[in-house]
């Protein structure tokens, strides 16, 4: 039943449910993590980056609210997690202008973008714990790039 | 429009509804993520499975126990509530709590846990409250420290600190330092003196601080009613 339906339902490709349990994964080891540790690491950001290299627009924006969604954690707007919605976006229209491998791009998108939340959000952590910056993008990075190669296999 | 994409906008318009008309669907779902500690099994062995099922239950009798026991008794002029979720990320040390408007919680109060200042209600909603922790790196209150009553500030974040001590105040390791401000009952402590040092500027003394809980675990609070 679910090869018909990928055969004939372009919304249950291969690539889409692969992106859609990699964001689950990523959103569920952010969540544990944190609520463990109370140190929380931007893998959902990063599996949005990742997948925004091989998803279309309509999907990219499914999986963006489903994030939205999974860590929201008030009945309020938040900045944050707009940023969190918005930079798959940005991602899938830069995507291609990077000139180095693709990998390397995500990579690079997902520190980036990291690096300017922390900038806009916790400019002070710069200074006062750097080490909380780097280990969030370092880790987010290193899932991030095992989340494209995992969807450049599928 | 394909029938695809069709389903898909489908689906994001439940989405946006969820996330602004029921955002505790998520909640419940993150609360039960992080609770599942037994793996489930599909053994066909009936006695294995009773054996796996009173684990199970000891598990869920253990946390009732935990969250029980964080449930101290209610003094007068307190709400009880129990944390919701959590800031999944580091630029901010919040949670939310299951109490709101409706029950009389109003902004800038205090939380405790077990007797300490552990934050203050940064927002107010119907049903639930945004608290920001002392851990928050924009948490400051005056406090005062010890039985000499010193004079300084708390500075909130990952590790926070009393900076502007007087140099000459007899700041020792040990010392409870309390709230001081009229945001807060006064003298609820907040923490105790870990290490004293002097400032950069060598103006003042500065303190490292001891926590006697771990903010993780926190899953009840007490939220006062009045200042």
């Amino acid at each position: 039943m679910i090869v018909f339906a990928q055969r004939h339902c372009k919304m249950l490709s291969k690539k889409f449910i692969t992106a859609i349990l990699i964001l689950f994964i990523g959103a569920a080891a952010q969540l544990i993590l944190g609520e463990f540790f109370g140190f929380w690491i931007n893998f959902a950001l990063a599996a949005l980056v990742a997948v925004a290299f091989f998803l279309e627009l309509i999907q990219l924006a499914f999986l963006a609210l489903l994030a939205v969604f999974l860590l929201n954690s008030r009945p309020a707007f938040s900045y944050e997690l707009l940023f969190v919605a918005a930079l798959p976006f940005l991602v899938l229209k830069l995507r291609e202008l990077l000139p180095w491998h693709r990998w390397l791009s995500c990579g690079f998108f997902v520190f980036l973008g990291i690096a300017a939340m922390y900038a806009i959000f916790a400019p002070g952590i710069f200074v006062s714990d750097i080490q909380i910056f780097l280990i969030d993008a370092l880790s987010a990075v290193i899932f991030g790039t095992v989340a494209f190669k995992t969807m450049k296999i599928i | 429009m394909t029938k695809s994409n069709s389903v898909l906008l489908a689906l994001i318009v439940v989405l946006v509804f969820l996330i602004f008309f029921a955002p505790q669907i998520a909640w419940q779902a993150r609360s039960y993520l992080t609770s599942v500690a037994i793996p489930s099994t599909s053994s066909g062995n009936n006695a294995e499975a009773v054996a796996l099922e009173n684990v199970a239950l000891k598990a869920e009798l253990a946390k009732l126990e935990n969250i029980k026991s964080q449930l101290p008794e209610k003094p007068y002029n307190y709400i009880r509530a129990i944390v919701l979720s959590r800031y999944p990320m580091n630029f901010q040390k919040e949670f939310l709590v299951d109490a709101g408007s409706i029950d009389g919680v109003t902004e800038k109060h205090a939380v405790v846990f077990q007797g300490a200042l552990v934050g203050r209600v940064s927002k107010v909603f119907d049903t639930t409250a945004l608290v920001e922790t002392v851990f928050d790196p924009n948490f400051e209150t005056s406090v005062r420290i010890g039985a000499y009553a010193t004079d300084a500030l708390f500075k909130g974040g990952l590790t926070p600190e009393l900076k502007l001590i007087p140099l000459e105040a007899k700041v020792k390791q040990g010392d409870v330092d309390f709230a001081a401000s009229p945001d807060f009952p006064y003298g609820l402590p907040i923490a105790a003196v870990k290490e004293v040092r002097v400032s950069d500027d060598k103006l003042f003394e500065e303190a490292m601080l001891e926590f006697s809980y771990d903010i993780n675990s926190i899953k009840s609070v007490l939220i006062a009613t009045a200042r």
